[in-house]
């Protein structure tokens, strides 16, 4: 694209946005429009995926192509576009409800296969669109409408659990630090395979306090030549650890530990991707014959 | 003794691993090639290798020959072998045998089961059958044992009991011979001597110690140049021939072989497998993959029809196109997930919630397998509503012999064969067809993109929660349906367009009802049958239709009784403000018989009608 033609934030405008005022997501997607803008996407080959959720809404804002479908199964969708189009740019997103609890199996399967795709997780910590209910990640004892005396158990690290089940990329960033979320997501996008992007996200009418965003040494972060950079603002105010994302045992440590860390946890560039060996097999298969084919079962 | 009969059905039963479908198969090849109309069923086993001599071992085929065109597998068998008595005690419990039946019983395990061995024959001989016990000669057994040993399975009497069956039902030697050297192409000549000879054993054994024959005239077409298919075969290669680029599935029983042989074969058509974590991401691949443009499909059977009912409400409300093959098996929860059933019906039709249109295609035999996904297809880009395809636990393994099938290679939906379109009772739809969402580009169009919700929207794509944007979605995606009714040709009628009655079902009940309907016919009762294909929406004249007929009366291998209308009943009912009532309106497991059809409508008769 030459210089005049150049995308601008306002092109990539496309609803009318009715998220609450200070709400998190508008971080998130700014950061989305940036990446398609900064890495020269075409909108065209741009494709949201999203389940239900105040997160789920963000393909309806941002002017590419999108879906906004059912509660957790946007992985099951991105997954079937993904085999037939790999031509496509394809971001999921998806909130701590849609993500962890609806939709954990495919959340499980989709890293585990690798499949190459962007997957933005916006954490909460609680359901919201819903009015206030407890997810996999809210923190233990704190109070929602369906745990009225608090959390009853400790919350689902979702670091731990991308870790786990074999992710190729973690990674973890916060909505109120947009130039560290906007390095994440491009490494993310660089990076062939499932990216796990997890972000630490405020819901200011449920949760505002889910995490201390005002104050600098509420968030450490880890960094390396191959990582993601540590904000100018944060440098000297609050803990940063050079971290190798090869060394996974470090990766488990590190997501296990206070304050919360950002940055990137793991990278596996060499991971096999089930979509590019679904298509290998395809591409390799000799062409076949109906009629020969069908002679096989003459009597 | 000798016996002629136009129609006949025979069974074998063995132990689960014996190779009684082998047998099987190798004995409907020859029949039909030897020019009798064939078609089998095999008896499948719940587990994978149940233990031997027990009923939950039994694994076997039936086997029904006739000198006229038949689809069906009929009601009871004239003849059963058994290798042993509690295989044969299990299979009497299915009450699927004529009487007399003769009853071929290999008494090898005798002598250490003697007790069990006459208490069995006891309770066959009260049942009112024939028992003909059978020793396979020592020198025989010597050489089945040594095959089995080697092979390291199965007993080898597989080609005993095919010898014995080739003489009873006078199959040409030379063909079955021929049969043979195809199936076992790749043994060594002196294995297939030894399988020879056992096979020879089994054909002198039936000659001169059971003496009797059962001979059905070679009234079709001799020869090889025919296809013995079975319904998820067909099912899968029409998929390919239809143009469908996507499978995306999860394992259950009986669709299962669908992906199976799609695995095997789409992707030498340029197309994609994908075994997903669940029935639920299966679905949503599928629709992902369509809403990348690309045709696709999946397919499953009872708990899976559940599991994707939200998701089919989805395509539902982004007009993504989608096909769903459902290959009913008894229900609820597991229910019996090796037989067949049609409870499905309301399920596929309205079971997600809100209003969300569909169509409902069936299948009524093997063919239909084959060409039931080009008109989906058709269907689905068209009026972009999802497609249900019903086939059943029948139709998926049951091996009918058919002239080979036509593919068409189908590319876009445009060039869909008429003839095709004709078989499902079709006409073209219109050119145009309006939509909720004016604007129906696919991912990587330039200048048109656009964001799918399952939230409703207007014209435009956009979010709006007014009284007048549900009502006009709501409209028009009934409207879309009320267009392929309006193309809908009038339903062919099997017998006269009048009289007193007129049997209408759906599905596999077709070749049964048929049979039945030819029988009662040759008695003099006034009957005839219709038989849907395109089960919802259904055509517009049948009120008209129904109008010439006194009783019209249904037959559903689903639950129903006074109180309660069976699925295809209700429909009708309602659709007609005719009085339809259900003859057959039971799940048993086992498909719908010809007998079963022929007393109800005689008892029907008796009592002066409905």
């Amino acid at each position: 694209m030459s210089e005049e033609n150049k995308l601008t934030m306002q092109d990539l405008n496309a609803n009318q946005i009715r998220w609450c005022e200070g709400c998190g997501n508008f971080s998130i997607i700014n950061s989305v429009k940036k990446l398609i803008i900064e890495d020269n996407l075409d909108p065209a080959h741009v494709a949201n995926v999203s389940g239900i959720g105040c997160s789920s809404r963000a393909p309806h804002y941002i002017n590419t192509y999108g879906i906004n479908s059912i509660h957790g199964r946007a992985i099951p969708i991105a997954t079937g576009l993904r085999l037939n189009r790999p031509d496509l740019d394809i971001i999921v997103h998806s909130g701590d409800g849609d993500a962890a609890s609806i939709g954990g199996n495919h959340l499980l399967h989709g890293i585990n296969k690798n499949i190459n795709i962007v997957f933005i997780m916006y954490d909460n910590g609680l359901y919201s669109l819903t009015k206030s209910q407890t997810s996999p990640t809210t923190p233990r004892g704190h109070k929602t409408n369906t745990t009225p005396l608090g959390a009853l158990i400790e919350p689902l690290n979702m670091i731990r659990f991308a870790l786990g089940v074999g992710g190729s990329f973690v990674a973890s960033t916060a909505d109120w630090i947009p130039g560290h979320l906007l390095e994440t997501l491009k490494k993310a996008r660089a990076h062939k395979g499932f990216s796990f992007v997890h972000v630490w996200q405020r819901c200011p009418h449920f949760f505002p306090d889910f995490v201390e965003h005002s104050r600098l040494d509420a968030v450490s972060f880890l960094t390396s030549e191959k990582g993601i950079s540590v904000p100018e603002r944060y440098q000297g105010q609050t803990t940063v650890v050079q971290h190798d994302p090869k060394d996974v045992v470090a990766a488990f440590k590190y997501a296990s530990e206070e304050p919360i860390y950002l940055g990137l946890f793991y990278q596996d560039e060499s991971k096999l991707q089930y979509d590019e060996l679904v298509a290998a097999q395809t591409a390799s298969a000799k062409p076949g014959n109906l009629n020969e084919i069908l002679d096989s079962y003459r009597i | 003794m000798k016996t002629q009969t136009s129609l006949v059905r025979f069974e074998i039963l063995m132990d689960a691993g014996d190779g009684a479908q082998k047998a099987g198969d190798i004995l409907v090849k020859a029949l039909a090639r030897n020019g009798r109309y064939v078609v089998s069923e095999p008896i499948i086993p719940s587990e994978i290798s149940p233990p031997r001599r027990t009923k939950f071992s039994m694994s076997g085929v039936i086997i029904r020959i006739a000198d006229f065109d038949i689809s069906g597998i009929g009601n009871d068998s004239d003849v059963i072998l058994a290798s042993h008595e509690i295989l044969l005690s299990r299979r009497l419990e299915d009450m699927e045998y004529h009487t007399p039946c003769k009853i071929l019983l290999d008494m090898e395990h005798e002598a250490k089961n003697a007790q069990s061995y006459a208490q069995v024959i006891e309770e066959v001989k009260a049942k009112g059958l024939e028992v003909i016990p059978f020793y396979i000669d020592e020198q025989t057994k010597e050489l089945m044992s040594s095959i089995s040993r080697d092979a390291g399975r199965g007993t080898g009497n597989n080609m005993y009991y095919l010898g014995i069956l080739t003489y009873i039902f006078q199959i040409d030697m030379d063909i079955v011979l021929a049969v043979i050297e195809k199936t076992f192409g790749k043994i060594t000549a002196d294995r297939m001597a030894q399988n020879i000879t056992i096979f020879k054993s089994g054909y002198e054994l039936a000659k001169t110690k059971i003496g009797f024959t059962v001979e059905v005239e070679a009234r079709a077409k001799q020869g090889e140049d025919k296809i013995l298919i079975d319904g998820n075969t067909a099912m899968a290669l029409g998929v390919i021939d239809a143009g469908f680029k996507f499978f995306a599935g999860y394992p259950i029983t009986p669709a299962s072989s669908i992906m199976h042989n799609l695995a095997k074969n789409l992707p030498s058509f340029g197309g994609r497998i994908h075994q997903a974590e669940d029935e639920i991401a299966a679905i949503g691949a599928a629709i992902g993959g369509y809403y990348g443009g690309v045709p696709s499909i999946t397919a499953t059977s009872g708990p899976g029809l559940s599991l994707k009912q939200e998701f089919i409400g989805l395509a539902v409300a982004t007009e993504t196109p989608l096909v769903v093959i459902d290959v009913q098996r008894g229900g609820p929860a597991t229910g019996l997930p090796t037989r067949t059933e049609q409870s499905d019906l309301l399920a596929a039709l309205f079971g997600t919630h809100g209003d969300s249109v569909r169509v409902i295609l069936s299948v009524t035999d093997v063919a239909d397998c084959f060409y039931a996904p080009h008109v989906a297809r058709y269907l689905t880009e068209k009026l972009r509503v999802p497609v249900m395809i019903m086939s059943d636990g029948f139709e998926s393994s049951s091996q009918t012999v058919i002239p080979k099938l036509t593919p068409y290679s189908m590319n876009s939906v445009e060039d869909i064969n008429d003839e095709v379109l004709a078989r499902f009772g079709l006409a073209r739809l219109p050119e145009y067809i309006e939509m909720v969402n004016e604007n129906q580009s696919v991912p990587g169009t330039p200048e048109k993109m656009r964001r799918l919700t399952g939230l409703v929207t207007n014209k435009e794509g956009l979010i709006s929660t007014s009284t007048v944007t549900q009502k006009r979605a709501h409209k028009i995606r009934n409207q879309k349906i009320h267009t392929l009714q309006n193309a809908l040709l009038e339903p062919k009628i099997f017998g006269e367009k009048e009289g007193d009655f007129l049997i209408v079902s759906w599905g596999t009940t077709r070749g049964a009802i048929e049979e039945a309907v030819i029988k009662l016919k040759a008695e003099g009762v006034s009957v005839s049958s219709l038989q849907l294909k395109i089960v919802y929406p259904f055509p517009a004249m049948l009120k008209e239709i129904f109008s010439k007929f006194k009783n019209i009366v249904t037959v559903e291998r689903a639950y129903g009784d006074e109180k309660k209308s069976s699925p295809i009943t209700m429909l009708l009912r309602n659709e007609t403000l005719v009085d339809v009532k259900a003859i057959i309106a039971e799940a048993t497991g086992r498909p719908v018989t010809p007998n079963e059809v022929k007393a109800k409508i005689l008892e029907l008769k008796t009592k002066g009608g409905i």
